[in-house]
This record gives structure tokens, C-alpha cells and sequence, in this order.
């Protein structure tokens, strides 16, 4: 049973190499459809400069419209008519209000790169063409590979009796999951696929991690005894750390962002970031707290300097940092989104003390 | 020179401020600076972070168990152990108090700093907050309608007393707070509380490290080694709580892994018993104050001791809960006051091989008071005598003992209620963050406008609110313009 149930784990472990192609596809024909946006461009300057010629009418306001609709993927022609001019300014402002401000870049995204001719009716909110399908597949393949890991934690839950987190093999597939359902609450909210990019290769690393170690199914040690705790404590960490994790990603991309030559505003990544840390840090302080009740039950006392326990602390203390800084001394951009890395260098650092730190919390 | 001092005794001359080459502070001034310091957001920040670093090196530093420092064997085994692991590092992380960073002075100033600092931002928080809450900044002037952050403009086709009017009651009827600056303006807000939530959360935290205070100063806990089957052990501390274990057990799977360690505990104050049950890791007895905990095990040695005429004295079992510096002896010690000695007895530790000592045999090594070096020794098997001195041992057997945990802490209660105030504060300040309107009525317009800072949720909401307002008037037909600076940017 445990060893179909790993199937289950190597499958998503598949679908989110799938949605991280995916995204990567997306992202390199960006920059390809970016540079054929801009030849278009010249094209239609050009073509319409003609016309204007021909016509003897049409103003410089109309010429904008048309160049901004030509930018955001003319069709196959590439040649915008002079009669569609006069109609074209609303849809021309709709693109420019949706375009990051709405946080429907990851859709512009999407659109984009599959079938440049179809773009432009996507952004109008015509009918819609098969290059948006390839950012569902995106998203499809995530939700996927989402739901696979829910049934082989399922799977371990009732063979096992208990939460998935006893061991490392458990936590790091717990840990995945948490990151998972993060990323896509932060999807469905934000709509910015370009976090995958970061968050997915942390999901994959910890997946191929849990299917390399041992995953035998082990009876729980003494102190892990304490099934409501055990839930309560470890749950709040794997969902603390999965918003880390998305902070994480939309500080990265914040740094990378110039590189990138991404439409979504620069500091859109930043408030996500920050964002997502709000998320993570009071359910930090939930796992914190849980966990000093339980060692007050099990070891007789809340606080002990325990690694384990002291290197969540360290990390709890970044955050509050982060928030302490953004808040009150309005630490944007650059600063915060280094912060939020180190922040979550902090959260792998104390996840795996396992193997270097020893203490109470060494169940490997 | 000269020049200088004629200038000096001009009134208002600059120079005047160079008497005696120091500013000159009242007390007043003195104090208030220093309270300034004390809520300057940027140390704040830095005493975080300090003691991150801290609490790093807490973490990547092995730190000594607690106790280590009191006894100088024990100092030196462990510094052995640290040499051992950081080579010649370790006498400089010694000299620098690393290997217990927790209980060093810097670690304490720096806490005791952050405690003062959360404080010192608290209080001068409070004033700000509380004028939000009760006598917020109703009146902003008409370009503030045209440059704040978040703002729009609702077309409504009534005149100004209608328009206000209608916004008033539908604001109302939302719950947010409706506040007349004229009779053309509102200002409306909601959660206007919501900032307190920040209070209550530092001061939480105040209430914690107050709890660690009241642990460190109030606190006992002592790990009390009862012998399986034997005489009850004395609790101590002023009352007549005795601890007994009738029964032990260490179960494990078939890789050898620990599946549970329970022991049969019995309380008793003085002859009656107050408490008695399988204590487990997750079990502990809890007893008005007290809680007794399952914390270790091991093997013991029941050892008789008589002098010449017969007469007993020492019967009982003596817990082996050392270890020797090369793993191969279990040690245990008991103590006969009125002989003024101190006896060690020790075995070959569980699945050592090469151990000095056979299985089935102890060692009993004899200190006499002044003495650092043992003046007798004798091994001996079991259930057999030896004598040593004008003593008899006797090594009558091997048991087992169970190291209960036995802990009263006053400053438990203060830790979960400041756990309490900090979820409960956070709670308010992420989900009830202050959201502030300022709405105006023109001829045909309402006007409205907000400072919040860039912030989805609160561009959400004032577009939520401007969304509304345009249905609120709905004879006109037209939809409002609403700008923000996300927009510009």
C-alpha cells in the first residue's frame, strides 16, 4: 500500500516539474513575444502614419490607441484598420488598467507567448484564444500535483493513525504540501504566476528529498505522543513556512525583476512579499506557542533553548524584524525583500537542524 | 581670540551656545531625550536583530545543560567534550561565554534592552492611537480630495445635503464609524481599535519575558530518581509530598526504536495519597501547583549497609546516573551523613563489553569528608558482603529507578497569558487594520478620498466603498472615477 501510495509522490513530483516547464515556457516566450511586440510596433507606427496620410483625419490620440493595441499582440497582419481606430481607445485603456494594477499580469502572461494574433482579444475580454490554456496548464498541473500529495498524505494518515509529520520523510512531504496550498491561495488572490518560479523548485527539491530518504511507516516515539499537539503544533509550521516560502518567492523575483522584464509592476512582488509574511508570521507565533505548551506536558517545562526550538525563534524573530522594519521605518523594496530571504534561509535552517543541531527534536 | 569673546557676550551670538563647551540640558530635557531613545524605532530594530544573533549562536554553538557551571567535574568533563568537537576554538568560545549564551550578562542586557525598548514604544504609541480612536482628524482641506493617495469622484445628480445624507446612512448602515467635519464633509472610518491590537501584542511580550523572570526567580524543579519498587523519595521544599514508583516499563520495537516509558506513580502527602497514576512523556501527574513528569530511567543497585554490632546503616537503592568519561561505568552515589562519607557504586554500563567490572558486579569506592581522592575501594558480586573500613556493603541486587520530574512554576500562567494577548493581538492588527474615508459633497459629486498606505487590502476596500457609492446613486447612470497612486505608478 505505502509503496502505491509512493507513486502517488513520484507523480507529483512529475506535475510540478510540468507547471514549472510551463511557467518557464511562458517566461522565455515573453521575452520573445516582447521583442516581436516591439517590431509590430514599428510596423504599425508606420502603417498607420500611412494612413494618416491617406485619410487626412485621424489625430495623434487615435495614433496611440492604435500603437497600444499593435504592442499588446496585433493580429497576424500586424495592420490595425483605419476604421477600427475611432472604437479602439477603450479597449487600449482596459489593457492599461488591467495590466499589473489588477494583478492579471500572470493572465497577460500567459496570453501572450502561445498565439501572439490572440492576445489582444484575450486582454479586450473577447474570446478568449488557446494561448490562455497554456497558463492553465500551468495551474492545472500545480493543482494537480497538489491533489496527489493530499492523497498520499492521506494514504499515511490512516495507515499510520497520526498527522504526517513524525518524521523527516513526513515533514518534508507536509512541508511541500504547506508550500502548495500557499502558493496557490497567493495564485487565486494575487494572480501573479511568476512566483511559481521559485516556489515550485523549492516543492520539487523537497519532494525529490522525501522520496530519497526513508519512508517507512514508524511507530511514534514517546514525547511525539500527543496526536491533538502533534497536528496543531506541526500544522501551524507547515502552513507558516509555506507562506514564508511565497514571500521568499516574491522577494526573489523582486530582486530579479529588471531581468526578468516582467509587466507586473515591480512593487507588486513587494507587497506580496510582505504580504505573505503577515500570513506567516502569526501562524509562526501559533506553532511557537503551540509548541511551548506541548513541551510544558512532555518535557515539564515551556521553554528549554532547545536547537530546534531556539532556531524557530531565531527565524520568528527575522520576520518580526521584517515587520518592524516595513512598518515603522517603511522598508521597501530591495531591503525588505533581502529580509525575507534570509528570513527564509532561517525557516531551512531551522527545518533540517534536525540532522546538526541533536536536542529533543532530533526524530529522524 | 579676542574677536571671539566680544561675540560671545553679544546676546544671541552663536558662539553663546559654546559656554563651557557643552549644551546645557535641564533635567526635564535629559530624561526626555533618554525616553527618546527608548522608542526610537531604529534601536528597536537593532536590539531585534542583536539578539537574533544572539540566539543564532545559541543554536550553532553546543550550549552546556544547565547546572554545568556549579560543579567544576562537570565543567571540565564538558569543556573535554568541547575540545574534542572544536578543537582550540573552544577555549576562546569559553572565554567568550558562547557555550552558555543564554545565561550571559550581554544576553541578558540586550533582553532587558528589548523589554525596555517594546515599553518605551508602547507608551509613546498609546497617545497617537488613542486620538485616532477618539478624536481622529476629521477636517482635510479640498486639494486633499485631488492628491491623496486613494480618491474618487461619484457622480450623483443631488445636491450636497441629499448627497451626504445618503452616504451617511448607507456608511452607517456598514458599520463604519460616520463623523461630521461640515456640513459637506464626513469622515468615516472603521476598526479605529484596531490599532491596539499592536499594544496588546508588545505588551504581551513583556508579559512573557516576565514570565521567564518569575520562572528563573519562583521556579523549582528537581528530577527526582525513585527507586522501582522501593521506599518513596522525599519532594522536599517545605512540604511532606513523597514520591513512589511501584512499577517501570521501557517498551521498544523490533529495531529497537522507544515506543513508551511509563511508570506507576504514587503521591503522597505525608501518609495520605493525593495523586497516583501511569505517568507517561504526555502524562504527567499535575497537582495543584506541582506536576510530576516522566523524564528518565535507568538501572540502580540495592545496596545494604551495616557497621560491626549489625546495625544497619544505609538500606536502599542507589540510581547509576552517571556515566564515566569513557562510557564503559555506570555510577551512582549515595551519602551516610552521620560517618561523613560519600560512597560511589559502580557497574558495567548496559552492553559495554570492555568494562573493568563484570556484569553481576559493583564497585564501591569510599569518600571520606576532606578527602578528593577515594581511600577505599572493593568490588564485590551479587548478594554477596564486603567490608570496607568498620562497614559492611552489601551489593544485593540489581533494579531499576525512574527519574520523575517534579516542577512547580509560578511563572507558567503569565507565559500562556501573555501567549494569549500576543495571538489576540495579532490577530487584531493583521485583520482589523484601521481603514479611514474622507468623503465630500460638491453639487453633483461625492468626493471621496483616503492617505492609507499602499496597500491592496485598503485600495480594496476604498474600492469596494466607491463601488458602492456608485450604486447609492443610481439615477445617474455613470460610474465613478477612481484614481489611485498605483494607478500613476
Amino acid at each position: 500500500m505505502l509503496q502505491f501510495a509512493e507513486y502517488l509522490l513520484t507523480a507529483a513530483l512529475i506535475f510540478v516539474g510540468l507547471a514549472l516547464v510551463t511557467a518557464l515556457v511562458l517566461l522565455s516566450s515573453r521575452g520573445r513575444v516582447t521583442r516581436a511586440k516591439t517590431r509590430k510596433s514599428a510596423v504599425t507606427r508606420a502603417k498607420v502614419a500611412v494612413g494618416a496620410g491617406a485619410g487626412g483625419g485621424v489625430g495623434a490620440g487615435s495614433e496611440v490607441h492604435v500603437d497600444d493595441e499593435a504592442v499588446n499582440g496585433a493580429d497576424g497582419a500586424g495592420v490595425v484598420k483605419l476604421d477600427q481606430v475611432e472604437t479602439m481607445g477603450a479597449t487600449a485603456q482596459v489593457v492599461d488598467g488591467a495590466d499589473g494594477v489588477d494583478g492579471v499580469d500572470g493572465a497577460v502572461l500567459d496570453a501572450e507567448p502561445d498565439t501572439g494574433s490572440s492576445s489582444s482579444q484575450a486582454h479586450a475580454g473577447r474570446a478568449p484564444g488557446r494561448s490562455v490554456s497554456v497558463g492553465v496548464f500551468s495551474t492545472g498541473f500545480t493543482i494537480v500535483a497538489l491533489i496527489l500529495v493530499t492523497a498520499y498524505l492521506g494514504v499515511r494518515i490512516a495507515l499510520t493513525g497520526h498527522g504526517p509529520f513524525t518524521n523527516m520523510h513526513e515533514f518534508a512531504v507536509s512541508f511541500a504540501w504547506g508550500i502548495l496550498v500557499a502558493y496557490l491561495v497567493t495564485y487565486w488572490r494575487f494572480k501573479l504566476r511568476m512566483l511559481s518560479l521559485v516556489v515550485l523548485p523549492v516543492v520539487g527539491s523537497l519532494l525529490v528529498y522525501a522520496l530519497s530518504i526513508d519512508s517507512g511507516v514508524e511507530p511514534l516515539v514517546p514525547a511525539l505522543q500527543n496526536n491533538l499537539l502533534l497536528s496543531l503544533h506541526v500544522g501551524f509550521a507547515i502552513l507558516s513556512y509555506g507562506a514564508a516560502c511565497v514571500s521568499f518567492g516574491a522577494a526573489i523575483i523582486y530582486l530579479i525583476w529588471p531581468k526578468l522584464k516582467l509587466k507586473t509592476p515591480r512593487m507588486r512582488f513587494d507587497e506580496v512579499g510582505y504580504k505573505a509574511a503577515v500570513v506567516a508570521f502569526p501562524l509562526m507565533t501559533a506553532m511557537i506557542l503551540l509548541g511551548a505548551l506541548w513541551a510544558n506536558i512532555a518535557w515539564g517545562r515551556y521553554w528549554g533553548w532547545d536547537p530546534k526550538e531556539t532556531a524557530a525563534l531565531v527565524t520568528w524573530l527575522l520576520y518580526a524584524a521584517f515587520l518592524h522594519a516595513r512598518v515603522v521605518r517603511g522598508w521597501r523594496g530591495t531591503k525588505a525583500a533581502w529580509l525575507l530571504v534570509i528570513g527564509f534561509a532561517a525557516v531551512i535552517f531551522a527545518y533540517f537542524g534536525n540532522y546538526f543541531f541533536g536536542g529533543l527534536h532530533s526524530y529522524q | 581670540m579676542t574677536e571671539r569673546l566680544v561675540d560671545a557676550d553679544r546676546p544671541g551670538s552663536p558662539e553663546r551656545l559654546d559656554d563651557g563647551d557643552e549644551p546645557q540640558l535641564t533635567i526635564g530635557d535629559f530624561f526626555h531625550r533618554l525616553y527618546q531613545v527608548t522608542y526610537s524605532k531604529t534601536i528597536g530594530l537593532i536590539i531585534i536583530l542583536v539578539l537574533a544573533v544572539f540566539v543564532l549562536i545559541g543554536v550553532i554553538i553546543v550550549q552546556a545543560p544547565a547546572g554545568t557551571y556549579a560543579d567544576p567535574a562537570q565543567t571540565e568533563q564538558f569543556m573535554s567534550q568541547m575540545r574534542a568537537k572544536y578543537g582550540g576554538w573552544a577555549s576562546v568560545f569559553e572565554a567568550l561565554g558562547l557555550f552558555h549564551v543564554f545565561t550571559s550578562v550581554a544576553f541578558l542586557v540586550v533582553v532587558v534592552a528589548l523589554a525596555i525598548s517594546i515599553t518605551g514604544c508602547t507608551t509613546h504609541r498609546i497617545p497617537q492611537l488613542w486620538q485616532n480612536f477618539r478624536h481622529p482628524r476629521v477636517k482635510v482641506s479640498d486639494r486633499f480630495f485631488t492628491a491623496a493617495r486613494y480618491q474618487a469622484t461619484v457622480p450623483t445628480g443631488l445636491n450636497p445635503e441629499q448627497t451626504l445624507q445618503l452616504a451617511e446612512d448607507k456608511l452607517k448602515s456598514q458599520h463604519y464609524r460616520v463623523i461630521k467635519s461640515d456640513g459637506a464633509s464626513l469622515y468615516v472610518d472603521k476598526y479605529s481599535w484596531g490599532g491596539f491590537g499592536t499594544v496588546a501584542a508588545h505588551l504581551s511580550f513583556i508579559i512573557i519575558l516576565a514570565a521567564f523572570l518569575i520562572t528563573g526567580l519562583f521556579g523549582y524543579e528537581a528530577i527526582l530518581n525513585v527507586p522501582v519498587g522501593g521506599d518513596g523519595v522525599a519532594v522536599g521544599q517545605g512540604t511532606a509530598l513523597s514520591v513512589k514508583a511501584t512499577s517501570f516499563n521501557a517498551a521498544y520495537d523490533s529495531n529497537g526504536r522507544p515506543l513508551d516509558y511509563v511508570s506507576h506513580v504514587i503521591v503522597t502527602d505525608g501518609d495520605k495519597v493525593v495523586a497516583e497514576q501511569d505517568v507517561r512523556v504526555n502524562e504527567p501527574i499535575t497537582m495543584g501547583k506541582w506536576a510530576f513528569h516522566q523524564d528518565s530511567f535507568g538501572l540502580a543497585v540495592d545496596v545494604a549497609v551495616t557497621d560491626g554490632s549489625g546495625a544497619s546503616v544505609f538500606t536502599g537503592s542507589v540510581p547509576q546516573q552517571w556515566t564515566s568519561n569513557d562510557g564503559t561505568l555506570a555510577i551512582g552515589r549515595f551519602r551516610l551523613e552521620d560517618r561523613g562519607v560519600t560512597v560511589d557504586v559502580l557497574a558495567a554500563q548496559s552492553g559495554v563489553t570492555n568494562s573493568e567490572l563484570a556484569p553481576g558486579q559493583v564497585a564501591f569506592l569510599i569518600y571520606r569528608d576532606g578527602q578528593t581522592e577515594a581511600t577505599d575501594m572493593n568490588t564485590v558480586d551479587q548478594s554477596e558482603t564486603v567490608t570496607i573500613g568498620d562497614l559492611d556493603f552489601t551489593f544485593e541486587r540489581e533494579s531499576q529507578y525512574t527519574g520523575i520530574k517534579v516542577r512547580t512554576d509560578p511563572g507558567t500562567i503569565w507565559m500562556w497569558i501573555g501567549s494569549i494577548l500576543l495571538v489576540s493581538g495579532m490577530t487584531v492588527t493583521f485583520t482589523c487594520r484601521h481603514r479611514r474615508v474622507w468623503v465630500k459633497a460638491t453639487d453633483s459629486a461625492l468626493l471621496l478620498a483616503s492617505a492609507d498606505k499602499e496597500d491592496s487590502g485598503l485600495r480594496a476596500n476604498f474600492d469596494e466603498i466607491v463601488e458602492q457609492a456608485n450604486r447609492w446613486y443610481p439615477s445617474v447612470g455613470r460610474s465613478a472615477s477612481v484614481t489611485t497612486e498605483a494607478d500613476d505608478s
